[in-house]
C-alpha cells in the first residue's frame, strides 16, 4: 500500500491516458480565460550546453519548479510566474529520466530502445524538446547529477505516438496577478493593488 | 534580527494587545481529529474569523495542537517589530525569500493581507492584520489558509482547492477554477438537502478509504449570481469595496445539520457551466481534473509547491473522476445524487 509521500521522494501515479487534451492542435477549445500554447521547434537546437567529451546533464530548478505524473501525463509548475506545462507520450519519460539524471545520450539511448527507432531519429526530437524546458526556465545544464543506474520506467504505459511536446498554459499567471503580494508600504505591509488600475 | 527572534517579538506585541484590551478570547476547536485554540486580544477579530469555522468547535480533538494568536494592528494599537527582512522579499504569491529557517514559516496570505508566521518546533503561529476593516469579506470565508496547510502538510492531511457535496457521509469532490461553477454546485446541492463539505477547500487524508474534511462552512457566490439563490440573499454578507466581488453566506449557522465534518470520497467532479445543454455527467481522466485543482491552489497558497503536489498526487490516485456538464435544467444535484448512489 502507498504511504504518506517522504519530503524528496518521487511519486508516480500511473492509469489510463486522457486522450482529451493531447488531440491536433486546434481541435480543441480552451476553457474560459485559459491560455495555451503548444510549443514547438523544428529547425534550431537552441540553447544546449556542451562539455567537452560529455552527454549534457540537466536538473530541474528545485524550489522554483513542482512537478507531478499523473495518468501519464507530467504537469510542471513553475511556481514564480504562474505559468503551467504539461507533457505526454515520450515527453512525460523524458521529463522523468532528466529528474533521475539522465545524460542526453542516455535518455536518447533509452527511448531508442523502447521505440525501436534509430537514436539518431529519436535525437533531434529529444534534443527540440530538451531546448524547450531550458528555455522556458523548468531546467538548467549541471554536471553534479550521478547518473542512475536502475530507471523504474513502465515503458508499456507509452501509448502516444509523435515527438515529445511541451505545452504551456498561462491562465495562472493572470490569476496570480490579480491579487500580487508584492509592492509593501515602509512598515512592510503589502499595498492593496488597485482593481481599476490599468495592468 | 532572526527570525527567531522576530518570532519572538511578535509574539510580545500579542501579548501587549492582550493587555491593552484587557481580555483574551480563546476558542478551541476540532480539525479532522487535530486541536485548535485561536487566541485573541479581546474580542477583535472573533466573528470574523470564526464564523466560517463555527462547525468545527466541539472541543474533543484529542491530537496534536495548534496554537495561533490572532490580532490587528488598527485596533489594538500594537504593531510587529520591524521586518527583519528586506521589503524587497515579498513575492506576488506572498512568500518572504531568503528565510533560511526551516523551522519557521513566514508569508503573507492572499485576501487578507494578514502575515503569517508558523513555528514548526512549537506547534504556534502568529496571524497579524494592519487593519481587519480592510480586509474584503471574502476573504474572511476561507480564514487561516495559509497556517493551516502549512501546518497540516506534514501529518498526512492535505489542504486542497476542492469543495464536496455527499450522501449519508459518502461524497464527490468539486474541482475547479475559480468561475468553474464549483460553488454554485455544491450549494445548489446544499439546498436540495445533500451534505455540504464547503465550496472552495477541504483537507483530505487516506486512512484505507480517502476522506474529505470540511475546514470552512461558508460559500461564496459572485454578487451578480446570489439573486439566483433567493433564500440566500437575506444572509449575504457584501461589501461595496471596489475588490469585493462575492458575497459570502455562512450557511452552518442556516442548515446546521448538513454541514458534514467527515465524508469519504467516492469521485471527482468538475463541473463545467454549459447553460444551452442538459446537465450531464461525463467519465474523464485524472490529469485535467487534478491539473486544474494543483495549480490554482499552488498558485493561490503562500509556501505550497513540491510537497503539496506529492501528496495530492498520492491522495487523488485511482479516485474516479467525471465532468459535470451543468446545463439551465437545474439538474446538477440530482445528477450528483444519481452518481452518488451508483458508487456506493
Amino acid at each position: 500500500m502507498a504511504r504518506w509521500p517522504a519530503t524528496g521522494s518521487a511519486s508516480l501515479v500511473h492509469g489510463n491516458l486522457d486522450r482529451g487534451w493531447h488531440r491536433e492542435e486546434g481541435s480543441e477549445t480552451p476553457r474560459s480565460g485559459e491560455a495555451r500554447v503548444r510549443l514547438s521547434r523544428h529547425q534550431t537546437v537552441g540553447c544546449m550546453v556542451y562539455h567537452s567529451g560529455m552527454s549534457p546533464v540537466y536538473a530541474v530548478r528545485t524550489g522554483e519548479v513542482s512537478s507531478e505524473i499523473v495518468e501519464n501525463e507530467a504537469l510542471i509548475i513553475e511556481l514564480e510566474s504562474g505559468n503551467y506545462f504539461t507533457t505526454n507520450g515520450l515527453g512525460c519519460f523524458v521529463w522523468q529520466m532528466l529528474g533521475a539524471g539522465c545524460s542526453v545520450d542516455r535518455i536518447c539511448r533509452e527511448i531508442s530502445a523502447a521505440t525501436d527507432r534509430s537514436v539518431e531519429a529519436v535525437g533531434e526530437e529529444v534534443r527540440d524538446f530538451i531546448a524547450d524546458l531550458e528555455e522556458q526556465g523548468l531546467i538548467v545544464p549541471t554536471t553534479t547529477l550521478p547518473e542512475p543506474d536502475e530507471l523504474g520506467l513502465d515503458w508499456e504505459t507509452l501509448d502516444a505516438q509523435g515527438p515529445p511536446v511541451l505545452e504551456k498554459y498561462t491562465d495562472m499567471r493572470e490569476l496570480l496577478l490579480i491579487d500580487p503580494i508584492h509592492e509593501v508600504d515602509e512598515q512592510g505591509w503589502p499595498v492593496k493593488a488597485d482593481p481599476e488600475a490599468p495592468a | 534580527m532572526s527570525v527567531a527572534a522576530f518570532f519572538s517579538s511578535a509574539h510580545q506585541a500579542y501579548s501587549t494587545a492582550v493587555s491593552r484590551a484587557g481580555s483574551e478570547t480563546i476558542v478551541s476547536l476540532d480539525l479532522a481529529g487535530f486541536s485548535l485554540e485561536l487566541r485573541f486580544a479581546g474580542a477583535s477579530l472573533v466573528e470574523e474569523v470564526t464564523r466560517s469555522l463555527e462547525h468545527l468547535s466541539t472541543a474533543d480533538g484529542n491530537g496534536r495542537k495548534l496554537c495561533i494568536c490572532l490580532w490587528d494592528e488598527a485596533s489594538s494599537g500594537c504593531q510587529l517589530p520591524a521586518r527583519p527582512w528586506p521589503l524587497s522579499a515579498h513575492t506576488t504569491r506572498g512568500e518572504v525569500k531568503g528565510i533560511e529557517d526551516s523551522r519557521f514559516e513566514v508569508a503573507y496570505g492572499r485576501g487578507h493581507f494578514a502575515l503569517n508566521l508558523l513555528d514548526k518546533a512549537t506547534d504556534r503561529a502568529l496571524f497579524c492584520t494592519k487593519s481587519a476593516a480592510e480586509v474584503i469579506p471574502q476573504a474572511w470565508a476561507y480564514p487561516l489558509q495559509t497556517i493551516l496547510n502549512w501546518w497540516t502538510r506534514d501529518l498526512g492531511v492535505q489542504m486542497a482547492h476542492l469543495g464536496g457535496v455527499g450522501v449519508d457521509g459518502n461524497a464527490v469532490l468539486l474541482a475547479g477554477m475559480a468561475g468553474s461553477g464549483k460553488s454554485a454546485t455544491g450549494i445548489s446541492c446544499l439546498l436540495e438537502g445533500l451534505e455540504y463539505l464547503g465550496d472552495d477547500h477541504c483537507l483530505l487524508r487516506r486512512d484505507g478509504d480517502l476522506y474529505a474534511y470540511c475546514v470552512y462552512s461558508s460559500g461564496k457566490l459572485e454578487k451578480s449570481f446570489i439573486g439566483r439563490f433567493p433564500a440566500l440573499v437575506p444572509h449575504a454578507v457584501a461589501s461595496d469595496q471596489r475588490d469585493a466581488r462575492k458575497a459570502v453566506v455562512y450557511l452552518a449557522q442556516l442548515f446546521p445539520g448538513r454541514i458534514r465534518r467527515k465524508s469519504r470520497v467516492k469521485a471527482i467532479v468538475a463541473p463545467i457551466l454549459s447553460p444551452a445543454e442538459k446537465t450531464r455527467l461525463v467519465p474523464t481522466g485524472l490529469s485535467p481534473v487534478f491539473r486544474s485543482l494543483v495549480t490554482s491552489f499552488l498558485v493561490q497558497t503562500p509556501g505550497a509547491g513540491a510537497a503539496e503536489i506529492r501528496n495530492l498526487g498520492y491522495l487523488l490516485e485511482g479516485v474516479p473522476s467525471y465532468r459535470l456538464y451543468i446545463g439551465g435544467d437545474g439538474a446538477a444535484p440530482r445528477r450528483i445524487r444519481e452518481l452518488l448512489g451508483e458508487l456506493i
